[in-house]
């Protein structure tokens, strides 16, 4: 029992040693968390706010959100408006001032990234509420660049003695998503301008690097559950287009899929949005290998 | 059990609960006796309503939902009955069932409606501001201070429904309508400060516990309001310390309370039959 004890407080200690110099990074969702951790390595600790597997537009907040924020060094938000709901709510409770918007802390990992689906003053009406633009952008390995280089920018502005550290870890992530973006395109070399049908308008990015052609949206609009009269326009295009694959997200019901599949015979694949939305995905890495790999399953 | 209030977050969510729990559960005594426990559901949709027609027009999205309300409230409270077979709760659910259809029909139309309405209606306790709670602080004072001067006058009045005594048709009645104004009012601000399940919780459940616990109307008062002090305490240590939203596990505590209060009462007339 004592050497137990003994043996708890030792590790205890341990740990507190080699977390006392961690520089703590609250993202709020888990693609922020891995591209983060690949940049920050040993130097820091990262939790996020969301799971892997919700919809990043609807968090409920819980205290532990806030007080991880509170103590953070660094807040890596996606940006845009996809966490307004929830994000700058839970960042003022905080009232941790080093991680606020303008802050050294505060990482937009949004700046710079080349923004699809900007809606005109023209389209506002039509449906995109996105007003900055559509703000999946991670979905594309090119941006993880960007965002990669966000975050070393921020953990440089707040760890400046470890610059060379993040910069090189920064190089070696860019060389990695390099290689493998030749890999993910090679296996989709084969499939490039496949016609599929997506759940909701998210896919862009995803879209316009692999070559994919997305017809239609299951929503008439974004947010707007499927109509039955988008269900009869789906069902419509998916056998003239002789389209294989309807794609959705983990968070979405796959009922009004369902009944364009029973009645066309398309296939039905739920892609994984963001890291953890299955347990198989591990790492930003891992989130292309798992879509890629199913999808060139569907598309044959 | 006081670590919580070290947090400045659980102070202002504490406040907040307290405030707007005192006053919902004062206001509810009077709703479970007037038999229109569906007025928070009703209303709370004709505000949903209001921010999907905001929406839908592109402006408005915190003055329509409340005029919204207000012009509820006050079709409620003409709402009067001479016919004994229909109870003003049945009136009260169809407004309930039209106002949630019309809320799809436009959101239907708009891009995003139900995320607005997220966000609009639907606060969070955990996220309170002081300036919401200074604002909810002086609602919700003024509406406490006119239910306790009048008193007597509400009072009566809910006795009145309670007997199922018949109001005639033709006379407008200030103190129903000063009454539904109350509610309208608690009901919209309360909302956007605890999200739609946790209001109706504090409404009803303090209520019908302080029913089941005594006889004596002052008594069942002062119970329900006490009842939502000490559920406010407990939901949010709950929550604090195991992590969960606090708006459920307010409520989760809230049930626990009417759950005591019934097996208190059903040992109660045991005893009071054995003892005859």
């Amino acid at each position: 029992m004592k050497k137990i004890s003994i043996l708890s407080v030792f590790l205890f200690c341990i740990s507190l040693f080699s977390f006392a110099d961690q520089i703590k990074i609250v993202t709020t969702t888990t693609d922020m968390k891995s591209i983060a951790e690949f940049i920050g390595g040993n130097k820091v600790s990262v939790t996020s706010i969301a799971t892997g597997y919700q919809n990043p537009h609807f968090v409920d907040p819980k205290p532990s959100y806030i007080i991880s924020l509170t103590k953070a060094n660094l807040f890596v938000t996606v940006g845009l408006d996809l966490e307004t709901g929830w994000s700058p709510q839970l960042l003022s409770s905080s009232r941790n001032t080093k991680i606020q918007k303008g802050a050294a802390g505060y990482v937009d990992a949004s700046e710079g990234v080349n923004l699809l689906q900007v809606p005109t003053a023209a389209n506002r009406a039509e449906g995109d509420i996105h007003i900055y633009g559509n703000p999946h952008y991670w979905l594309d390995p090119i941006n993880g660049k960007i965002i990669a280089r966000n975050i070393a920018n921020g953990l440089e502005r707040v760890d400046p003695s470890n610059r060379s550290f993040y910069e090189a870890n920064l190089v070696a992530f860019n060389n990695k998503i390099d290689s493998k973006l030749k890999e993910w395109q090679g296996k989709m070399a084969a499939y490039k301008g496949s016609k599929i049908i997506a759940y909701h308008n998210e896919w862009v990015y995803f879209e316009t690097r692999f070559g994919l052609q997305i017809v239609d949206f299951m929503e008439p609009k974004p947010g707007i559950p499927p109509t039955p009269s988008q269900l009869v326009k789906v069902i419509k295009e998916v056998t003239t287009n002789k389209i294989k694959v309807i794609i959705s997200s983990p968070y979405f019901t796959t009922s009004s899929s369902d009944v364009v599949s029973k009645q066309t015979g398309v296939k039905e694949l739920t892609l994984a949005t963001s890291v953890g939305a299955f347990d198989s995905v591990k790492d930003y890495f891992g989130l292309f290998d798992y879509n890629i790999d199913h999808l060139i399953t569907v598309l044959k | 059990m006081f670590e919580m209030f070290q947090l400045n977050f659980m102070v202002q969510a504490f406040i907040a609960a307290v405030i707007t729990g005192v006053l919902l559960s004062y206001m509810g005594v009077h709703v479970v006796g007037r038999g229109i426990v569906f007025v928070d559901l009703a209303l709370g949709q004709i505000s949903s309503l209001g921010v999907a027609f905001a929406a839908f027009i592109g402006t408005g999205v915190t003055s329509i939902p409340l005029i919204f309300t207000l012009v509820g409230a006050l079709l409620m409270s003409f709402i009067s009955i001479s016919d004994k077979r229909l109870k003003q709760e049945a009136i009260i659910g169809i407004l309930y069932a039209f106002a949630s259809a019309l809320t799809v029909l436009l959101i239907s139309k708009t891009p995003h409606g139900d995320s607005d309405i997220q966000e609009v209606l639907f606060g969070n306790i955990l996220s309170v501001s002081w300036e919401q709670i200074k604002i909810i602080g002086i609602i919700f004072g003024a509406i406490t201070l006119l239910q306790l001067v009048f008193f007597n006058k509400f009072f009566s009045l809910t006795k009145s429904f309670e007997n199922g005594e018949v109001h005639k048709k033709t006379i407008f009645n200030i103190w129903n309508f000063l009454f539904y104004i109350s509610i309208g009012l608690a009901i919209v601000f309360a909302v956007k400060i605890n999200g739609v399940i946790p209001v109706f919780s504090f409404l009803i459940i303090p209520a019908v516990s302080g029913i089941l616990l005594s006889k004596n109307n002052t008594v069942v008062f002062i119970v329900a309001v006490f009842i939502s002090i000490l559920a406010s305490f407990l939901g949010l240590n709950f929550s604090f310390h195991y992590d969960f939203p606090a708006g459920s596990s307010i409520v989760a505590v809230l049930g626990g309370i009417f759950i005591l209060a019934s097996v208190v009462k059903l040992v109660k007339n045991l005893i009071f039959k054995v003892s005859v």
